[in-house]
């Protein structure tokens, strides 16, 4: 059997993809930026000299890491109301849990980076009279964020990915605009095909981003 | 607010939970089994010297890595059958989506693995009169199978993580079970913290295995960290 395609209704309802375009990009783009925020902290703390933060830490980035994306996402969908007494909305719910889920893993790659800056390094700046702060800022971080870029851009794309799973609790992003449309006209192939284009089209572009990014670092060094 | 938690509800539909567990060890598994043997001919056909090979396995896992494991799973479900008319169920949907994109994660770890070896142990190997399959065989798989377990193990939980999304598509695992649960009951959030319990001490244990396995066979790398 040939079936015959027919992008008409993705032309029709192309107002409908381009709000979930809008959806993907918002909710991508809160989530990284509060992610990379919230995984320096959880980098610094695995770092940290005193056992009670890198504990903590370690916890949290087990914790995150190991259930699956979906069930936090739910979870927090149904937590969040008996903590404060509003229903949910969606990007809410989306956003908190992906910037957690998200810093986690960011945690681990500055974590990786600031431990791949040998030691001689930090006794040196400490010998100089250098604080932790100086040490870090100074020394450690310039180093440490070149070998950081290519992983960080790697899991920000993988963030940018885990968007799709907010259409389960009804965000408005671009898998959850392919359902609108594919119920319009019955015709979930092209749809469904149409997103999917968009989506990988996207994650392209960001890849592409990134790599010319490293080259460049590279080239620098 | 304050919020007493009842478990006791969950614990009497435990059962649910359980059929729920089944269901994902069942996809788990069977991605496995399609991933596995798919990742290694795409690992093989990559690094063939042939570009007939070697360009369409580069594809496939761009193509497969870049898509978002929940775009496949409903791409599988709702188009593909369509497009091949054929009916598909939801476990052959997620089966196909999820192994699919496995395989292509899969061949990158076997790829690196083989990479890793240095290029003196091919030449080594044929100067002392070794064919390409004798030396993959004897000289480069022992030596990259270390390397390459401990990162499986990384994708295995990975995987299991993935096989959740089958649940968008009514398959019957965890998380799909799990709602119905607390459609059922109206514990939310007693039944997810349950199932984000029993995700996580699978997974987390999984996760030591690999930690444990990369001490055993890599205690270089191990002790490096």
């Amino acid at each position: 059997m040939t079936y015959h395609w027919n992008f008409s209704s993705i032309v029709q309802y192309r107002q409908l993809l381009y709000q979930g375009l809008l959806g993907t990009l918002q909710l991508g783009s809160a989530s990284l930026a509060s992610a990379l925020l919230i995984g320096i902290v959880i980098g610094l703390l695995r770092t940290s000299q005193p056992l009670a933060g890198r504990l903590i830490g370690g916890i949290y980035v087990g914790f995150f890491r190991n259930i699956p994306f979906l069930v936090q996402l739910f979870w927090f969908f149904y937590a969040i109301p008996v903590i404060t007494g509003v229903q949910a909305k969606p990007f809410f719910a989306a956003w908190i849990s992906l910037s957690l889920y998200g810093s986690a893993y960011f945690g681990e790659i500055y974590r990786a980076g600031i431990q791949s800056v040998e030691k001689g390094q930090w006794e040196a700046a400490r010998a100089i009279g250098l604080g932790y702060m100086g040490i870090m800022r100074d020394v450690v971080l310039p180093q440490a964020i070149r070998r950081m870029i290519p992983p960080l851009t790697t899991q920000a794309i993988e963030l940018v990915k885990l968007t799709t799973v907010a259409s389960t609790i009804a965000y408005f992003e671009l898998l959850y605009s392919a359902k609108l449309v594919s119920d319009q006209e019955l015709r979930p192939l092209e749809a469904y095909t149409a997103v999917a284009v968009i989506l990988i089209s996207l994650l392209l572009v960001l890849s592409f981003i990134a790599a010319r990014v490293e080259r460049r670092l590279q080239a620098a060094q | 607010m304050q919020y007493s938690w009842d478990f006791q509800t969950v614990w009497r539909h435990a059962d649910v939970l359980l059929d729920g567990v089944v269901g994902t060890l069942a996809l788990t598994a069977s991605a496995l089994a399609l991933a596995l043997p798919l990742g290694f001919v795409l690992a093989a056909m990559r690094m063939a010297p042939l570009r007939i090979l070697s360009v369409p396995a580069v594809l496939y896992i761009d193509l497969f890595r870049t898509s978002p494991a929940l775009v496949l799973v409903v791409w599988f479900y709702f188009a593909f059958p369509i497009l091949i008319g054929v009916n598909m169920d939801a476990y052959a949907a997620a089966l196909l989506a999820i192994g699919l994109q496995s395989g292509a994660y899969m061949a990158e770890v076997f790829r690196g693995g083989m990479q890793s070896i240095g290029k003196g142990q091919w030449e080594a190997a044929r100067a002392i009169g070794l064919g390409t399959t004798d030396t993959v065989r004897f000289v480069i798989l022992p030596q990259a199978v270390r390397r390459m377990v401990p990162v499986f193990m990384i994708r295995f939980a990975e995987l299991i993580k993935a096989t959740t999304l089958a649940a968008t598509i009514a398959y019957g695992e965890t998380v799909y079970r799990a709602s119905e649960l607390s459609a059922q009951t109206y514990r939310p959030l007693e039944v997810f913290t349950t199932v984000a319990g029993i995700f996580f001490v699978i997974i987390f244990g999984i996760g030591q295995v690999a930690n444990w396995l990369e001490r055993r066979y890599l205690p270089e790398k191990a002790a490096a960290r």
